[in-house]
C-alpha cells in the first residue's frame, strides 16, 4: 500500500541559525563531559607520571578493592548514604514549606529582602562558614558555651571532640546553606500556578491549609519528584567543604563526618594515588547512575507522567 | 532526519575522543647526557623552589634577586634562574599540582613535610644517577657515598641531600627575655623532666603560654625523646633507641614511651602548661614570634640556632636553646632537606647544572642570594669577619638549605668558627646504621592511608592531654592501638622489618 504521507522537506534555511547557536554549547558539552571519559581508565591502572595515562600498568579492580579493604569503608559509605537520604527528605519538606510561605508575601520590598537574605548563605564559601560555626561552637571562645554556661569554664562543652552533636550541626549548616537555592526552584513552579484555582477554592470555603493540600502540593508534585530523582543521582557524593571544613578537620569526629570524598582526600595526602581517587569517583558515578535509573523506573511504574525519562 | 544528524554528530565526537586518546604516548627517553655544558645555545631558564614560612611574601624583591642570580649563573653555566617561592604548608600540594599540570618546574624541595616516600609511587622525581655522574661533580665531591644513598629508592637516586652537616640534636628554643625577667634558669641540656620543671615555673610566674602542641597532628615526642621514625608520624613503625644498636621496628604508639608521653601531656594540661587545644590551627612559631609562647620544639644545629636567634631579634627578644636529645646523624636528619628534579623538567641536565653550580665553591655567592637575599637590602656583612652576615629580618628563607656550608656566608650570631663547630659536632656524633634505608610501603598503600587516618584521629587529643582523667587517657591509647591494628599497622611493620633486615645484611 502506498504511503499517503508526504515527506516533510528539511528546511535548512529555517533551522540553520538554531544549529549554529547550538554548536558552542554542544562543543562545550563534548569537551567537558565526554572527552574526559578517556581518563576513566586511570581507575584501573597504577598511575605514573613518567608513563602517562596509556603507558601506566593496568591493575584491574585492585583500586576498587583498596577502597573497601579498609575498616573505614563501612563508616564512610554509611555516613555518605544516610546523610544524603536524610537531607533529600528534609530538603524537600523545608524547601516546599519555605517556598509556599514565600509565595504568600505581598510586600514587594520585603520579598526582595528575604530572597536575598535566604540566598546569601548559598554563595558563601565553606571555609568562611567553617569559621562562622567555629565562632559559635569553639570550646574556649565560642558563643554557645558563653551563653549557656557563662564563665563556668569547666562545664563548657567541647563540641569539636564530641561526636553526638555533629549529625545535627551538619544538617543545620547544610540546610541553612542550601535552602535558598532549593526554594527558588519550587518557587518558580508555584508562581506559575493559575490564581483562578485559589479563587475558586476560596469561594468554595477552603481553608489555607486545605488550599495548600489540594491545590499547591499536587501541582508541585512533578517538580518535587524531578528534583528528588536528580538528587538521588548524587547520593554517593558529598559536599567536600561541608564534611572537611566545618568539623575543622578534627580527627575525633571522623566516625560521623568521614565520607567517601574526605577519605580519598586524606589518603591522597599520605600517599598520592590517582588510581584510588579515580576509582572512588568512578564508583560514585556508577552508584548514582544505578540509583537514578531505579528511582525513575519506580516513579514511572506509579505515575507515567512524573518520571524524567 | 534531525535525530540522524544528532546521532551522527555524537558518533563523530565520541570517535574523535577515542582517537585523541590513542595518540601521544610516553615521552621519549632521554638520549645520552653529555658531560659538557653547551655555552652557545640560548640560556635555559631553570626554576628553583624556595620554601618559606606561611604568610611571608617576597614577590617584591623576586625579580631583583633573579637579576642578581642571572649575572652569576649566565656566564658560569648558561642558565637563568626563576625563583618559585612556596609556603612550607603548601609545598607538597604545589609540587604535585605543578607536575600533574605539566607546569614549569625543575628543582624541587624534597622532604621536610612530605617524606620522599610519598613522592615515589607517582614517579614525580627523576633518577639522578646518570646526571650526577656527568654534571654533578661538585656535589659528588661534597658527600660521602653512604650519605648520598639516603636518596636512593629501589635502585634509583631520586634526591640529593641538601646539607653536608647532617648532625642534629633535638630540643626546644625558648624566649630568653621572658625567662630572665622572671628569674627562670633553663639548663643548656636535660631531660623531659627538666623541661617540665622549667615549664611549671613559667606557668606559675608568667602569663605567657608555656608550651603549645596545637593541632597535634605532628608527633612532638619526636623532639623530646630519641626514636627513628618511618613514614609520616611513624605510620610505618619506629625504632626506639636505635642508636644503641637496637634494630627492631615496633609500633611507636603501643610503646611505654608513648603512654608516658600522653600521661605527661595530660598532667601538663592540668598544670596550665598546655593552654590551647587541638581546634587551634596556628603554628607554634607564629605564637612564639609574637611573644605569646615560651617554648617551641626544634632540631638543634649551629645553622638553625643562628636563624632562629635572628628571627627572634627581629621580633624584639632573645631566643636560646635547650637540648633534649643528643646530636646524632640519622636517616631522618639526612632526609629532612633534599633536592630533586621534577619528572617533567624540560632540561634536567640544566637543572643539575644549576644545582651543581650552587654547591660549588664558585657558586657560593649565588647560594647566598637564595639564602639571605640581597646585600644591603636584606643583610649586612659583619665588620671584621671573614664570612659572617647579619640579616635585618626582611628576608627569611626559613626552610631553604643549599650550598657548600663551608663556603656560603655564615649567619650571625654564628661567627667564623661555624664550620669548625659543625665539624666537631659531626666528629662526636653517633652515626646511625640505617643511613640510606628507605621504606615506601608500595604494596600496602591502602593500609598506609588507613593508618594515617587513625593517627590523625587520635593523636591530637592525646597530645593535647584533653582526656578527663589518667584512666580515660589510657583507655583512649588502647582504643587508638586497636584501631591501628585493624587498619593494618602490624602488616606494614612486618614488611618494613623484612626490608630493613635485607638492607642491613647487604651492607
Amino acid at each position: 500500500m502506498e504511503k499517503a504521507k508526504k515527506k516533510k522537506k528539511f528546511n535548512l534555511k529555517h533551522w540553520l541559525p538554531f544549529y549554529i547557536m547550538f554548536i558552542p554549547g554542544f562543543v562545550y558539552l563534548i569537551m567537558n563531559n565526554y572527552l574526559p571519559l578517556y581518563g576513566l581508565q586511570i581507575a584501573f591502572k597504577k598511575f605514573s607520571f613518567k608513563n602517562g595515562i596509556t603507558g601506566s600498568t593496568s591493575v584491574g579492580l585492585k583500586n576498587f578493592e583498596a577502597l573497601f579493604k579498609t575498616g573505614d569503608a563501612f563508616i564512610m559509605i554509611r555516613n555518605t548514604l544516610l546523610y544524603n537520604i536524610l537531607w533529600i527528605i528534609i530538603g524537600i519538606i523545608f524547601g516546599v514549606t519555605v517556598a509556599i510561605l514565600f509565595n504568600e508575601i505581598t510586600n514587594k520590598l520585603a520579598a526582595k529582602f528575604y530572597q536575598t537574605a535566604i540566598l546569601l548563605p548559598y554563595l558563601m564559601s565553606m571555609v568562611v562558614v567553617a569559621y562562622l560555626v567555629f565562632a559559635y561552637l569553639s570550646t574556649d571562645t565560642g558563643l554557645f558555651n558563653h551563653l549557656l554556661h557563662g564563665s563556668d569554664t569547666s562545664s563548657y562543652t567541647a563540641f569539636y571532640s564530641e561526636k553526638k552533636y555533629w549529625p545535627f550541626i551538619l544538617t543545620f549548616v547544610q540546610q541553612w546553606k542550601t535552602i535558598g537555592f532549593g526554594m527558588l526552584l519550587y518557587l518558580s513552579t508555584l508562581v506559575g500556578i493559575d490564581k483562578s484555582y485559589y479563587e475558586a477554592a476560596m469561594l468554595d470555603g477552603a481553608t489555607k491549609w486545605q488550599q495548600i493540600r489540594f491545590i499547591t502540593l499536587p501541582l508541585l508534585k512533578p517538580t518535587i519528584i524531578m528534583l528528588a530523582i536528580l538528587n538521588i543521582g548524587q547520593i554517593f557524593r558529598s559536599d567536600f567543604g561541608l564534611f572537611y571544613q566545618i568539623p575543622m578537620n578534627q580527627g575525633a569526629l571522623y566516625d560521623v563526618t568521614q565520607t567517601i570524598d574526605t577519605y580519598v582526600y586524606r589518603a591522597l595526602l599520605v600517599k598520592p594515588n590517582y588510581g584510588l581517587s579515580s576509582a572512588a569517583s568512578f564508583l560514585q558515578s556508577i552508584v548514582g547512575f544505578i540509583f537514578i535509573v531505579s528511582a525513575n523506573a519506580i516513579v514511572r511504574k506509579m505515575d507515567k507522567n512524573s518520571s524524567i525519562f | 532526519m534531525k535525530k540522524k544528524i544528532l546521532s551522527l554528530l555524537m558518533v563523530g565526537a565520541m570517535s574523535a575522543s577515542m582517537l585523541m586518546g590513542c595518540g601521544g604516548g610516553s615521552t621519549d627517553t632521554n638520549s645520552e647526557v653529555s658531560s659538557e655544558i653547551d655555552m652557545d645555545e640560548e640560556a635555559y631558564e631553570c626554576s628553583i623552589q624556595v620554601v618559606i614560612l606561611p604568610g611571608m611574601d617576597y614577590s617584591a624583591q623576586e625579580s631583583a634577586m633573579e637579576e642578581a642570580l642571572n649575572e652569576l649563573t649566565k656566564p658560569a653555566i648558561n642558565c637563568t634562574v626563576d625563583i618559585q617561592f612556596v609556603s612550607i604548608a603548601e609545598v607538597a600540594n604545589t609540587t604535585q599540582m605543578q607536575i600533574a599540570a605539566d607546569e614549569k618546574i625543575d628543582l624541587v624541595h624534597v622532604a621536610t613535610v612530605s617524606p620522599i616516600s610519598a613522592m615515589v609511587g607517582q614517579d614525580l622525581l627523576l633518577d639522578l644517577t646518570d646526571l650526577l655522574e656527568k654534571r654533578g661533580q661538585d656535589i659528588k665531591a661534597l658527600y660521602d657515598e653512604s650519605i648520598l644513598a639516603a636518596g636512593m629508592v629501589d635502585d634509583q637516586l631520586l634526591a640529593i641531600p641538601a646539607k653536608q652537616y647532617n648532625v642534629s640534636g633535638k630540643g626546644i628554643y625558648y624566649n630568653k627575655t621572658v625567662a630572665d625577667a622572671n628569674g627562670i634558669t633553663v639548663p643548656e641540656s636535660g631531660t623531659i623532666d627538666d623541661l617540665e620543671a622549667v615549664l611549671t615555673q613559667v606557668a606559675e610566674k608568667t602569663d605567657i603560654m608555656p608550651f603549645y602542641v596545637g593541632e597535634g597532628k605532628t608527633n612532638y615526642l619526636y623532639w623530646l625523646s630519641s626514636y627513628n621514625s618511618f613514614g609520616d608520624q611513624a605510620a610505618y613503625g619506629a625504632i626506639i633507641d636505635e642508636i644503641d644498636g637496637n634494630a627492631t621496628i615496633e609500633n611507636l604508639y603501643a610503646s611505654d614511651e608513648f603512654e608516658e608521653f600522653c600521661l605527661r601531656m595530660y598532667k601538663w594540661r592540668q598544670a596550665g602548661i598546655l593552654q590551647k587545644n587541638q581546634e587551634d590551627t596556628n603554628q607554634a612559631q607564629t605564637y612564639f614570634n609574637e611573644g605569646q609562647l615560651f617554648a617551641v620544639v626544634t632540631d638543634i644545629t649551629p645553622a638553625l640556632k643562628a636563624q632562629y636567634q635572628a628571627q627572634a631579634q627581629a621580633s624584639g627578644f632573645e631566643a636560646e636553646f635547650m637540648t633534649l636529645v643528643e646530636p646524632a646523624v640519622t636517616n631522618s636528619v639526612v632526609q629532612e632537606y633534599m633536592w630533586g628534579i621534577a619528572a617533567n623538567s624540560e632540561r634536567p641536565e640544566k637543572a643539575m647544572d644549576l644545582l651543581n653550580y650552587l654547591y660549588s665553591a664558585d657558586g657560593a655567592a649565588a647560594a647566598n642570594i637564595l639564602l639571605y637575599g640581597l646585600e644591603g637590602e636584606n643583610y649586612e656583612k659583619v665588620e671584621g669577619s671573614e664570612n659572617v652576615i647579619a640579616t635585618n629580618g626582611s628576608y627569611l628563607a626559613s626552610f631553604m638549605v643549599i650550598g657548600d656550608q663551608s663556603k656560603i656566608a655564615v649567619q650571625a650570631p654564628n661567627d667564623d668558627t661555624f664550620v669548625q663547630q659543625n665539624e666537631d659536632m659531626m666528629a662526636s656524633a653517633k652515626v646511625s646504621n640505617l643511613i640510606g634505608y628507605m621504606y615506601t610501603a608500595n604494596d600496602f598503600s591502602a593500609e598506609a592511608g588507613a593508618v594515617s587516618n587513625v593517627i590523625v584521629e587520635y593523636l591530637p587529643r592525646l597530645q593535647n592531654g584533653v582526656c578527663e582523667s589518667e584512666e580515660a587517657t589510657k583507655a583512649l591509647i588502647d582504643e587508638f592501638n586497636s584501631a591501628l591494628e585493624s587498619a593494618g599497622i602490624n602488616e606494614i611493620i612486618a614488611d618494613n622489618q623484612a626490608h630493613m633486615d635485607e638492607f642491613i645484611a647487604n651492607k
